[in-house]
């Protein structure tokens, strides 16, 4: 029999305390070698990617379909008088058009609407034009007439702390959005024989994902189904039942593949209530897929960072941190949250007295939203690259360093780790890019005008996952079985990895496992973000995969007339102590008996931190005449419990690494100033590194199953891989220099603006 | 017919004289961004990717490379300039450079073009033939803003032509990133041995594709010492100056790509560099 | 409107388009091939890449009504019969797909790659993908793709 218990939830940070619905008995952990779990697998939906048979929501065309396109302000700030569509409307081919003053009720995050009255960034949504192709609705967009009353802006960060700047709250720009301290740090400050005191800045980011946000809705008159490129159906679920109000079991959301998202695709978009009043206002499909440029103005970013961090020390070269000051500002333009860049700062080191705060600053730039790692990237950066100034300071080893201030206990909630192997991954890290090897001051490099050097950094995020996540397994007649649960694959290789789990847990082949997720028709399903989804669906698809053999097992005993017990499911076949018998055969006396396991995610442990850890190791080299940077070698270790497929994982990792080069050395979004504008809002400008940008990464995990976290024993790696890259490349350019590049990008104009802040 | 696709020379100088509205498109590379974004709609398109006398290259004393010619091909087909081959390696990719031509980058005119610094260094002329007959521009009366120039809107540009220079040549290009990469600054360096000739032009710093007139002069005193057919390094001081004039005639602004203070001191540093290459080079 | 005919994966196929419209679109919209992806309409990413006339271009820089005449080539073309080309196979098998979206541009830029060039160098590959973008695998599983395929198409 189901049952509530209460459990703690974490997303990206944030804890929730929540009611969770669980059935029967969690599964103990697996002992002994797996065949199945843990062997490089191949992607179960490989050739459907390989071939162009795969159908992204770009892909999605249904007879009678029109398209939507956004009119978009042009100003930072500014009141929406008067839209008149007239013009737009007599355009050939243009079938509706939405704007302020006929749309919908449709409330979508806390406001009213989806058309607010005060624009507040270059590119907020204003108008919405519907026709019966793209070309027509790209035409028609500029045939809407918008009146705005131009009102004072700012986008730039620390433009809008300053007190000059226009107020664009009531309660001004500034707001705490969180703090944390322990013990007495302005004392410990003070009484610090050496203090660096420093600040950092990082950049906007941009997510990028190759396909960007777009919807398809279709009314059929009862029910509303909305094709989109998400990281969690039932969330566009919610947001469309909102806006709509309609009934959830008039939804149905699928997203069968996606272009990748990295925390941008969380819910329901502008444009996919846009798709959906359409739809169900015209009777006919609608499709509102973001051009690049869309994507970069409307669709989120990683925010920048004003960080001021002071850090003590006191006793020489075996002495130890005295105090830390980390004080954060985050550019959210008119998000309501702050990524938090101090959360690493809190927990990643035993530091007794600490002090950190959180600031959001409300600009008129884009919104933030969450970007792999949120926040984690951001502070890490400030923290792991402080951490290596005061190092250098007191001429200690940074990697010691590091260690001398390792916790096994989270210091910020005072809980035991169910497991953390840190440790394990320096001493990996350093053995494989050969630590020993870094010489204080760095090394000639490979021309007289280069320089080398050697830099490392260490992570800490969440990852453990938790309720609720449910899943079925059904058993075909043919012995293959089927998982039906309403997660998605957002490129991470989610259906394999549960289709292995399934295997392994059922005794058959990974191959003759069939999964079908992305569907609100399915058993619900979390959001794929925050290095949750393996170890959240994971465990309910293995109990869900138990659950069946059991049932199959109890079958195979009544038909064989054998002590249940006897039996077991092994390759694809019933073992019994005498005979074998295919799955096959077994439902062939059965006639159309169907087996369908169910499995739910159980609550975490009680009084412990789920946490994951590594530890990225740099070489590279810099030409300090010119200040390009040259990356020779990346080495990742990460832990994560147990690896369920070390091909998808070492991908992920790679994949997470040159996302963090490009943070580190090329990418951000330029403002500007005056005007608001994003002026790099495409991909010739704004710079994602190519293949030709990326050195070799050599990936290694501590591959020990975590048996407390849950009963996979696995943790999640969608984020940890993003998160120290950058901080090792700047101490390896410290190191390589003697130049400490504090900002992101490190572009050759910043370090050698860092060179000569070092001369002077 | 608003699209035409052209046989011939002729056929596109006809084409682009009767109808007003008329652009040219070869590559696309260039255009068909500013289309696919919708910020050009041309009333009428005459496309001359498939004129086969615009993809010739000829090289008896004078080098001629028809417009047509992609950086592809000049890849693969040396035009004598090696340069010109540095400059084609280093644009966008494979696929633009399959696609993209010697003649869009001379058409466009941006200032970040590739070929252009070293076509200004080699004091290229640029032919350009409408039904009115032909015309033959000097480089350095070519471009007359940032992604302006002196082609009449019924004009084809049919081919780059200049004085072979010899191997004394080179192309430098700092980006952000190691492929794909639009120029923060780039340097176009020719010393032409048997004219007595040094050609230094900048990309990327300043409205048009510049020169650096006193640098030249410099370099060819450093040449006249140290013997222009030689392959002597001159000194590291000398180097040094020669970076020093050349960053002093760069006109650089701050934009999205870089600062100016940084596209003044990277040139210096690219020029020295390249001073010191090209002298030793035979 | 402009009438064009164009030899699609071996196919002729004769299509009416507007002036503007880039051959992306018209194998997206009006072909029925969405394996070539929409990802920047400008040549920065690659996820277009198709072959024209044995050339590998982004389609979204190639104005249909100009191409009248061109044999295309697209993702669609290999693999078609059920069984994957090598380097469809290769790409699987080295994990080198994560959301697959640049993929099959990816796969397009390989097959011509490894049809000039069978015994490719890092550095040769590194250079022929440079116009692909991938946000998802870092590209080091990419490189030991077509590797993989070189290997697979030549027998070594």
């Amino acid at each position: 029999m189901p049952r509530v218990v209460r459990t703690r939830v974490e997303l990206e940070g944030r804890m929730t305390d929540e009611l969770a619905l669980v059935e029967g008995k969690d599964l103990p952990g697996w002992t002994g070698e797996r065949t199945i779990v843990g062997t490089p697998t191949t992607r179960i939906d490989g050739a459907q990617r390989v071939t162009g048979r795969a159908r992204y929501t770009q892909d999605i065309t249904l007879p009678g379909m029109l398209h939507v396109r956004f009119v978009r302000s042009q100003h930072a700030r500014a009141r929406v008088v008067r839209v008149d569509d007239t013009r737009a409307r007599e355009l050939r081919g243009v079938r509706a058009v939405l704007h302020r003053s006929n749309l919908p009720k449709a409330p979508f995050r806390g406001e009213e609407t989806i058309f607010r009255e005060e624009a507040r960034f270059v590119g907020e949504e204003v108008a919405a034009v519907c026709a019966e192709s793209e070309e027509t609705a790209a035409a028609a967009i500029r045939l809407v007439d918008v009146e705005y009353e131009v009102l004072p802006h700012v986008v730039d960060l620390e433009d809008a702390i300053s007190e000059q700047a226009p107020r664009l709250d009531e309660k001004g720009n500034v707001s705490e959005s969180g703090s944390h301290s322990r013990g007495d740090t302005e004392r410990a400050l003070r009484d610090a024989d050496v203090v660096v005191d420093a600040t950092y800045r990082t950049s906007t980011q941009l997510h990028n994902s190759l396909e960007t946000h777009g919807a398809v809705a279709h009314w059929d008159g009862e029910r509303l189904t909305v094709w989109e490129s998400t990281q969690h159906v039932f969330g566009v679920r919610e947001g469309l039942h909102l806006a709509l109000g309609l009934p959830y079991s008039r939804i149905r959301v699928i997203c069968e593949f996606m272009g990748g998202g990295f925390g941008s695709k969380g819910g329901a978009g502008k444009y996919t209530i846009a798709a959906a009043l359409f739809a169900r206002q015209l009777g006919a499909p609608v499709r509102c897929v973001y051009t690049r440029e869309e994507e970069n103005l409307a669709a989120g970013n990683r925010s920048a960072t004003l960080q001021h961090i002071r850090v003590g020390w006191t006793g020489g070269r075996t002495g130890r941190i005295s105090g830390l000051e980390h004080i954060s500002y985050s550019n959210s333009g008119q998000g309501r949250w702050v990524a938090d860049p101090t959360g690493p700062t809190n927990t990643l080191y035993k530091i007794a007295d600490l002090s950190t705060k959180s600031y959001r600053v409300v600009t008129n730039a884009g919104s933030l939203s969450a970007f792999r790692a949120p926040g984690y990237v951001e502070g890490t950066f400030a923290l792991e690259s402080a951490l290596d100034e005061l190092a250098e300071q007191v001429r200690v080893d940074p990697l010691e360093l590091r260690r001398r201030h390792a916790t096994s206990i989270d210091p910020l909630m005072a809980l035991r780790y169910t497991q953390k192997r840190l440790l394990d991954c320096y001493r990996i890290g350093a053995k494989e890019i050969g630590w020993s090897r870094r010489k204080r001051g760095g090394t000639p490099g490979s021309a007289e005008h280069r320089r080398r050097g050697m830099g490392m950094a260490s992570q800490i995020w969440f990852g453990g996952g938790g309720p609720p996540a449910f899943a079925t397994v059904h058993l075909n007649p043919d012995g293959t079985a089927v998982i039906r649960s309403g997660t998605q694959d957002i490129g991470t290789g989610t259906r394999t990895i549960l289709a292995q789990i399934c295997a392994e847990e059922l005794g058959i082949g990974v191959t003759d496992v069939r999964v079908d997720i992305g569907d609100t028709d399915a058993p619900y399903g979390p959001i794929s973000a925050g290095s949750l989804t393996l170890a959240s669906v994971g465990p309910a698809v293995r109990q869900a995969a138990a659950d069946a053999r059991e049932q199959l097992l109890g079958a195979a005993a009544g038909v064989l007339e054998v002590g249940k017990r006897e039996l077991r499911v092994e390759g694809g076949r019933i073992v019994g102590t005498s005979r074998q018998t295919t799955i096959e055969e077994i439902f062939d006396q059965l006639k159309n008996y169907t087996v369908i396991g169910r499995g739910s995610r159980f609550p975490n442990p009680s009084e412990t931190a789920l946490n994951t850890f590594g530890s990225h190791f740099v070489q590279l080299e810099v030409d300090v005449r010119t200040g390009e940077v040259f990356l020779e070698k990346i080495v990742a270790v990460h832990d994560i419990g147990r690896v369920v497929n070390p091909l998808t994982a070492a991908s992920q990792v790679e994949g997470g690494i040159i996302q963090a080069i490009g943070f580190a050395l090329t990418e951000q979004r330029v403002l500007d100033r005056a005007t608001g504008r994003v002026l790099n809002a495409d991909l010739e400008e704004y710079k994602v590194p190519t293949v030709r940008d990326v050195p070799p990464i050599v990936v290694r995990f501590v591959d020990v199953p975590d048996r407390r976290a849950n009963n996979l024993g696995a943790r999640g790696l969608g984020e940890p891989p993003i998160i120290p890259t950058a901080a090792a490349v700047a101490n390896a350019i410290a190191n390589a220099t003697g130049a400490r590049v504090r900002t992101t990008p490190m572009t050759p104009d910043r370090v050698m603006a860092a060179f000569a802040a070092s001369r002077a | 017919m608003a699209v035409h696709v052209a046989r011939d020379v002729d056929d596109a100088t006809r084409a682009v004289a009767v109808d007003e509205r008329a652009e040219l498109i070869a590559g696309g590379t260039d255009l068909m961004v500013e289309i696919n974004f919708g910020r050009r709609r041309p009333g009428a398109l005459v496309a001359i990717d498939r004129v086969q006398e615009l993809r010739g290259i000829s090289r008896s004393g004078r080098v001629r490379v028809g417009a047509g010619v992609t950086y592809t091909q000049l890849l693969a087909d040396d035009a004598g300039s090696a340069a010109l081959r540095e400059a084609s390696r280093s644009v966008g990719s494979p696929q633009i450079r399959n696609a993209g031509t010697i003649g869009g980058n001379i058409a466009t005119s941006s200032p970040a073009g590739d070929a252009l610094p070293v076509l200004a260094a080699l004091e290229a002329t640029i032919v350009v033939r409408s039904v009115r007959g032909e015309r033959r521009v000097p480089f350095a009366e070519w471009m007359t803003g940032p992604k302006r120039n002196g082609r009449a809107r019924d004009e084809i540009i049919v081919a780059a032509e200049w004085e072979s220079a010899g191997p004394k040549q080179t192309f430098m290009k700092v980006g952000t990133r190691n492929a794909m990469v639009i120029a923060v600054a780039s340097l176009a360096l020719v010393v032409d041995a048997s004219r007595r000739r040094v050609g230094v032009a900048l990309g990327s710093c300043g409205p048009t594709i510049l020169r650096a007139d006193r640098a030249q002069s410099f370099a060819a005193g450093v040449l006249d010492e140290l013997g222009w057919e030689r392959q002597a390094a001159p000194t590291e001081t000398a180097c040094a100056e020669f970076g020093a004039l050349v960053a002093s005639a760069a006109r650089p602004i701050d934009d999205v790509r870089g600062t100016a203070a940084y596209r003044s001191h990277v040139l210096s540093v690219m020029a020295a560099r390249a001073l010191a290459r090209v002298a030793v080079l035979g | 409107m402009n009438d064009v005919r164009l030899r699609v994966n071996g196919v002729a196929r004769q299509t009416a388009v507007p002036d503007h419209e880039s051959l992306l679109t018209t194998l997206r919209e009006r072909l029925g091939l969405p394996g070539s992806k929409n990802a920047c309409e400008q040549g920065e990413c690659g996820s277009c890449s198709v072959l024209m006339d044995s050339e590998l271009v982004c389609s979204c820089l190639v104005l249909t009504a100009g191409a009248d005449g061109r044999a295309i080539e697209t993702v669609e073309s290999l693999g078609a019969d059920g069984v994957l080309h090598p380097v469809q196979q290769a790409f699987v098998d080295a994990g080198a797909v994560q959301c697959g979206f640049c993929t099959p541009g990816l796969i397009v830029a390989a097959y011509a790659l490894l049809r000039e060039n069978p015994e490719p160098s890092d550095l040769e590959v590194r250079e022929a993908l440079s116009g692909n973008l991938c946000r998802c695998t870092g590209y080091g599983t990419i490189l030991a793709a077509v590797q993989r395929a070189s290997r697979a198409m030549y027998r070594r």
